[in-house]
């Protein structure tokens, strides 16, 4: 099963890396919104779009919209880190996110998460 | 018209008496006369002369002798003395006794009246005298009541009557028209202007003064005299009208007293409200810019406490190191745990959004909150009591609960080592707003950092007890909600904090 991280924090990145294989996922990592239209343009499958909402060059949402226009049965998450929510979850919602990760979380609770969202894609 | 005054001759010889009897009566006074000293003072006492005349050598009783007796009586009668031969003693005497004057006989019959015109307009001046030196100190009360009272009571006084009393027209909005003093004399029942009034039915005479300033009528002012006393005179009635126009100025200037005050209330009440206002204000300014800053510093952090507690999970996981290095991890994965708990209550602090509200009945929210707050002091006695268990607030339940757990767990802290530890929660209308009060009898709020309690960060327990924004986020949820928190401490006895909230009326929808 092949996920798509778009975030610009290396820490996330390589904690989301360890998560991946731990749960048997390949994970594809972008930086920026720019990277990540250049990732899916370039990917061939994608099962997962896992997105910081707060991207240096643009919105997470934006990276949602590309990402699914590409793969429209491919499933969404936002991550944030933002403290004010409720804008973010209604947006998420409208975009028909599958799910939200909140950091700080822990990684064993969000890999569960993950790994729920992937088999109600199945 | 001036009152026709009264005056008495007495002499022993009634060839003196005709001539000056009409001389007196040219001059417009009434005169009554007597043949003996005993005579003279029946008269006096009966006729109620203002100057008696009397001769020095009055039969049975001299006109020394009826000079002392009569002013022991009356102290305003004038008296005259006449005498073909004053001694030098009696002189002496007589003025000590209050003569007014010494005439030597045989009386110059112009003279005699002169000398009593000159007497009569002193009288007069004197009792105007005495009028305004009775009057002044009560005319200088600038409060209401008191003013009343006391023009009750020096009216009394002055003009010998048994009973005086004052209407206002603002009492009963009855607003006395009657811009003409009355003078009543005998069977006030029947006068049809008055006959209403039962006081008046008892009096035998009454006057009746309007209390005027200039256009304005502002009250009555009613003397009377009970059945069996002297009726009132045009004199009385003079007096009455100094009397009433200067009750009528100190009732005007007591009225203005009265509403300069209630102004100046007003504008201090308005002012502490200000105040209040600006207090809050300043509150909810620095709530907001510091919940802006923490908002923003809590979405910073939020990115690298992910990564302390991601990988201290995973060293967690890996099983190559020592058991004193996998102690080290916990305590980075334990302490970056609750760096995380911490950002979320910023999280809580920051969001100053209302919740969902609903109507809420206090009660249940009271004892739903006690009932989870006891387990964690099992040793603090805890009295609730409800004024009216029936109060409902529009509120955020979890929002009120988090604000009186706060609360709770604060005075928790304050009564901490204390054997007889009680914490009361009162439920309570108070002027249209439902108050909760939370009281201790704990360690109090040294009075140096009351002000200070609902800033954020400001703490005065260990570190590690608390960040110091508990009541920080209760201040701003009660804010939310249109209502306050405020604390009142005594150093050594306790604190009293207490939250209000607008009351929903009973029945009503959210």
């Amino acid at each position: 099963v092949r996920v798509l991280i778009v975030d610009d924090d290396e820490g996330i990145c390589l904690l989301f890396k360890y998560m991946a294989r731990e749960g048997g996922l390949e994970a594809l990592f972008a930086k920026d919104l720019a990277s990540a239209r250049r990732a899916i343009a370039q990917a061939a499958e994608c099962e997962l779009l896992i997105t910081d909402y707060t991207l240096p060059d643009g919105s997470g949402l934006e990276a949602a919209r590309l990402y699914r226009e590409k793969f429209p049965r491919g499933r969404v998450m936002l991550s944030t880190g933002a403290v004010e929510v409720d804008d973010i979850l209604k947006d998420a919602r409208a975009q028909g996110c599958a799910g939200v990760l909140r950091k700080p979380f822990d990684p064993d609770e969000a890999l569960a998460q993950i790994q729920a969202v992937l088999a109600a894609g199945s | 018209m001036p009152p026709v005054a009264k005056i008495l001759l007495a002499d022993e010889d009634s060839r003196v008496l005709i001539p000056l009897k009409a001389e007196l009566w040219v001059h417009g006074y009434e005169v009554c006369t007597a043949a003996s000293g005993r005579e003279a003072l029946e008269q006096i006492i009966k006729e109620k002369p203002q100057v008696a005349v009397c001769s020095l050598t009055l039969p049975d009783l001299g006109g020394l002798e009826v000079l002392r007796q009569a002013r022991a009586q009356r102290p305003e009668l004038v008296v005259i003395l006449t005498s073909a031969d004053i001694p030098l003693s009696q002189a002496v005497a007589a003025v000590r006794d209050g003569a007014y004057q010494l005439l030597a006989k045989p009386v110059d019959r112009a003279r005699l009246a002169r000398l009593i015109d000159d007497a009569l307009r002193t009288a007069d001046l004197r009792t105007l005298l005495g009028v305004y030196e009775a009057s002044r100190a009560v005319f200088a009360t600038v409060e209401l009541d008191k003013l009343l009272a006391a023009v009750v009571k020096v009216t009394a006084g002055i003009l010998k009557a048994e009973d005086v009393s004052i209407k206002l027209s603002e009492a009963d909005g009855q607003a006395p028209q009657a811009r003409e003093p009355a003078l009543l004399v005998g069977g006030l029942g029947a006068d049809a202007r008055f006959c209403e009034i039962s006081s008046l039915r008892e009096a035998s005479s009454s006057i009746v003064y309007p209390l005027a300033v200039g256009d304005e009528t502002l009250g009555v002012l009613t003397i009377n005299r009970a059945a069996g006393s002297e009726p009132f005179g045009l004199a009385d009635v003079r007096t009455a009208a100094i009397l009433a126009a200067q009750t009528a100025q100190a009732v005007r200037n007591a009225r203005h007293y009265r509403d300069m005050r209630a102004k100046v209330e007003e504008l201090d009440a308005a002012n502490r409200k200000l105040e209040e206002t600006q207090q809050m204000l300043l509150q909810t300014t620095k709530l907001a810019s510091v919940g802006e800053l923490a908002s923003g510093l809590a979405h910073e952090l939020n990115n690298p406490l992910t990564s302390v507690i991601g990988f201290a999970k995973y060293l967690l996981k890996a099983d190559n190191h020592t058991s004193e290095q996998k102690g080290d991890v916990e305590r980075i994965f334990k302490e970056s745990k609750r760096c995380s708990e911490i950002v979320q209550n910023i999280r809580h602090f920051a969001r100053l959004t209302p919740g969902e509200k609903q109507p809420v009945p206090l009660k249940a929210l009271v004892e739903t909150s006690l009932q989870l707050f006891r387990c964690s002091a099992p040793s603090v006695e805890i009295v609730p009591s409800f004024d009216d268990p029936e109060l409902r607030v529009n509120a955020d339940p979890t929002q009120l609960q988090q604000v009186l757990m706060q609360v709770l767990k604060n005075a928790k802290d304050a009564v901490e080592g204390r054997s007889d530890s009680r914490i009361t929660v009162r439920v309570r209308p108070r002027g249209g707003k439902a108050a909760i009060e939370v009281t201790d009898n704990g360690c109090g709020i040294p009075a140096a950092i009351l002000s200070k309690i609902f800033d954020p960060f400001f703490t005065t327990k260990p570190p590690g007890k608390g960040a110091g924004l508990g009541l920080s986020v209760s201040y701003g949820i009660m804010n939310q909600h249109d209502g306050s928190i405020s604390v009142s401490s005594t150093e050594g006895q306790g604190t009293t904090v207490t939250a209000e909230l607008p009351l929903l009326p009973p029945g009503a929808a959210s």
